[in-house]
């Protein structure tokens, strides 16, 4: 079954928002599936989408993906347009991001910093993703984000 | 897959995909021969460079990386007797990716957050995206 992560009440955001399926079998699959098929239904209009932080942050997310996908500077990658909107965003794109994170690690550790003014990555782990990935989402854990 | 916009000369110099994709380690980690680390000399520090190597986007602080690795430049990209071999690409005289040489000649690519490749040339990765090769360095194997 698809659960959501218990978020604080004070940071629970009133738009709808996916996690993802740890459950076991081809009904969970059905099941998650047709929920994110009914949540990017509802989401996708052009009036809803406007002012929606979850496709916000899905949609800059989808053109940063594609136009950086050959980068290796870091600088190219978090300098982008489209990430540089998810900045933008501020703490609203926070639960987004770690969610991110959270089904694959990837570049998204210059954006934690920038809005949080955090880092809770030891020194020895810059770099190794996983490893800084892990380190972000215990924080949000730890900061009531997921 | 088109590639074409970023490498236009990779298909007609003949290519191809060696590993799935993975954001887990760039081609600058990669020449080093490692694939589970980041390296950049980014001035926010979320990826490793190597210690006391100023964090710079300059070819002279990638060339002390790879020094501290055994690496010398050197002159001539074929394939040596003896020596491993790397390829620093530069626009604009800022670094942008590198590739490192295998024991057939070829050489192998990890393409920013995507996949690995293996270019029957030096030139393969040549375009907008990375430039083209602006240093070659070799260490003996």
């Amino acid at each position: 079954m698809t659960f959501l992560m218990q978020v604080q009440p004070s940071k629970r955001p009133n738009y709808p928002i996916f996690y993802k399926n740890t459950g076991f079998g081809s009904e969970s699959k059905e099941i998650s599936r047709k929920e994110q098929s009914f949540v990017r239904h509802f989401i996708l209009p052009i009036s809803r989408s406007l002012t929606n932080p979850y496709v916000k942050f899905e949609t800059n997310k989808t053109q940063w993906e594609k136009e950086t996908k050959f980068y290796s500077s870091v600088e190219k990658i978090a300098m982008h347009p489209a990430y540089q909107r998810v900045i933008g965003m501020g703490m609203d794109a926070v639960p987004f991001i770690l969610q991110d994170l959270h089904k694959e690690p990837k570049q998204w550790f210059w954006a934690l910093k920038a809005i949080t003014n955090a880092d809770p990555v030891p020194i020895e782990d810059r770099g190794r993703v996983k490893k800084m990935a892990s380190s972000w989402i215990a924080w949000g854990r730890d900061n009531g984000f997921i | 897959m088109d590639l074409s916009d970023d490498f236009p000369q990779l298909e007609e110099t003949g290519f191809r995909l060696t590993s799935p994709q993975t954001p887990e380690y760039n081609c600058i980690a990669w020449a080093a021969s490692e694939d589970d680390v980041w390296w950049w000399p980014d001035a926010q520090e979320t990826a490793y460079w190597p210690p006391n190597v100023a964090r710079e986007l300059t070819i002279r602080a990638f060339i002390e990386a790879y020094s501290q690795c055994g690496y010398a430049v050197c002159e001539k990209e074929q394939l040596e007797e003896g020596y491993e071999k790397i390829a620093i690409y530069a626009v604009d005289d800022t670094p942008t990716h590198v590739a490192r040489q295998l024991e057939t000649g070829k050489w192998t690519s990890k393409l920013g957050q995507s996949f690995d490749i293996e270019h029957d040339v030096l030139d393969g990765v040549n375009g907008p995206t990375y430039g083209e090769c602006a240093i070659l360095m070799r260490r003996s194997k």
